[in-house]
C-alpha cells in the first residue's frame, strides 16, 4: 500500500512545466480569451478558488518566517517549497474540493483534505518530491511518495477523493 | 533528580495545546501536524495519570509553559498509553521536567505523518457534552 518511489529529485522550472501538453479538460475563462485551451498555461481550477487557495498559501508562508512560528522550533518553508506549492495548486483536479493549507514542522506545506474522521495531505517539499499520508479509519490508513513532473498524479487525487466517500 | 518510571497500559498523558484554530479540529481532536515530531526530535508530552484536571492546568503552565517567549497553554487533549504501544511507538519517560515523556517516531517521514494521524484519532472523549469533545480547556 505504501511507497511510491521516489527517483531523480529534479527542480523543474515554471516556464517548461507549463508548456508541457495535457490532455485534461480546462474550465477557466481568461479575461480576454474566448476559451483557456491553448493558452499560456492550462489551468485546472477556477481562478477565484485558485486565488483563495493562494492567499491560505501566502498567509502560511509569511507565518512561518516568524521565528519559532509553532513554538517548538519549527522550520520556516523555504522559498522553493512556496514555488512548488503554487506549481500544484495550478494542477489541482477539477471538482476536487479546494484543500486546506497548513504549515508544517519540517517546513514543508500541507494540502489537507479532510471530511469527519478522514482526511488526505500532501506535504510539498523545497524539491520535487512530494509526500502523502491519509487515514480513513482505524485499520486504513497509508502513505506515500511521488516526484511531481507537472502533472497530478491520479492516485493522490482518488486518495483525496476517497476523504469524501461515504461510507456503506 | 530524574526518576525512570514504567508506563502501564491504562496510564494517561496529555498534549497541551497553545493555539485552538491552529492546533485543534472542529472537535477537539488535535490536528496531525502538531504531533509529528521535526526530523530527529521527540513529541513532547506529560504523564498526568493521578491528577484532577486542574492539577494537569497548573503543571502545564509551570513547566510546558514558556513565559519568556509568551506562549501560555489553553487546554490539553488525553492520550492513553496503550494507544502509543497499538502504534507501536516508543516513549521514554525522561521526567525532564517533571512528568515529561518523549515519544520516539521512527520511519519515513511520510510514514510519521500517516502514524500520526492515526495518533490524532485515538484521543480521549473529555466531555461529550461539548462540541470540542476532546479538548480540556484551562484557564
Amino acid at each position: 500500500m505504501n511507497n511510491m518511489t521516489a527517483e531523480i529529485v529534479r527542480f523543474k522550472p515554471l516556464r517548461e512545466q507549463v508548456t508541457e501538453p495535457s490532455t485534461s479538460q480546462t474550465n477557466v475563462d481568461f479575461p480576454g480569451k474566448e476559451n483557456s485551451t491553448g493558452g499560456d498555461f492550462d489551468l485546472k481550477i477556477g481562478v477565484k478558488q485558485l486565488q483563495n487557495l493562494l492567499t491560505q498559501l501566502n498567509d502560511v508562508f509569511s507565518e512561518s518566517k516568524i521565528l519559532d512560528w509553532g513554538g517548538n522550533g519549527a522550520e520556516p518553508i523555504s522559498d522553493a517549497a512556496y514555488y512548488n506549492a503554487t506549481r500544484l495548486l495550478a494542477v489541482l483536479p477539477v471538482g476536487l474540493p479546494a484543500p486546506e493549507i497548513l504549515p508544517d514542522n519540517d517546513g514543508y506545506i500541507e494540502f489537507e483534505w479532510s471530511k469527519g474522521d478522514k482526511n488526505f495531505s500532501l506535504y510539498i517539499t523545497d524539491t520535487n518530491l512530494v509526500l502523502f499520508a491519509g487515514f480513513y479509519g482505524k485499520e486504513d490508513r497509508l502513505s506515500g511518495r511521488f516526484n511531481f513532473e507537472g502533472k497530478f498524479p491520479n492516485r493522490p487525487e482518488n486518495l483525496a477523493r476517497d476523504v469524501y466517500q461515504e461510507d456503506p | 533528580m530524574f526518576t525512570k518510571k514504567t508506563l502501564n497500559e491504562n496510564d494517561l498523558c496529555v498534549k497541551y495545546i497553545f493555539r485552538e484554530k491552529s492546533e485543534l479540529m472542529k472537535d477537539g481532536k488535535p490536528r496531525s501536524r502538531i504531533l509529528v515530531p521535526r526530523e530527529g526530535e521527540k513529541l513532547s508530552l506529560y504523564e498526568v495519570t493521578d491528577l484532577i484536571h486542574d492539577d494537569v492546568c497548573s503543571h502545564g503552565h509551570t513547566y510546558a509553559d514558556n513565559k519568556a517567549k509568551g506562549r501560555r497553554h489553553i487546554g490539553y487533549v488525553k492520550f492513553i498509553h496503550e494507544t502509543f504501544l497499538r502504534l507501536k511507538l516508543i516513549i521514554i519517560y525522561d521526567d525532564k521536567p517533571p512528568r515529561h515523556l518523549s515519544v520516539k517516531f521512527s520511519g519515513s517521514p511520510e510514514y510519521r505523518r500517516e502514524v500520526a494521524k492515526a495518533l490524532a484519532d485515538e484521543v480521549v472523549v473529555i466531555d461529550a457534552r461539548l462540541p470540542k469533545k476532546h479538548f480540556a480547556v484551562c484557564k
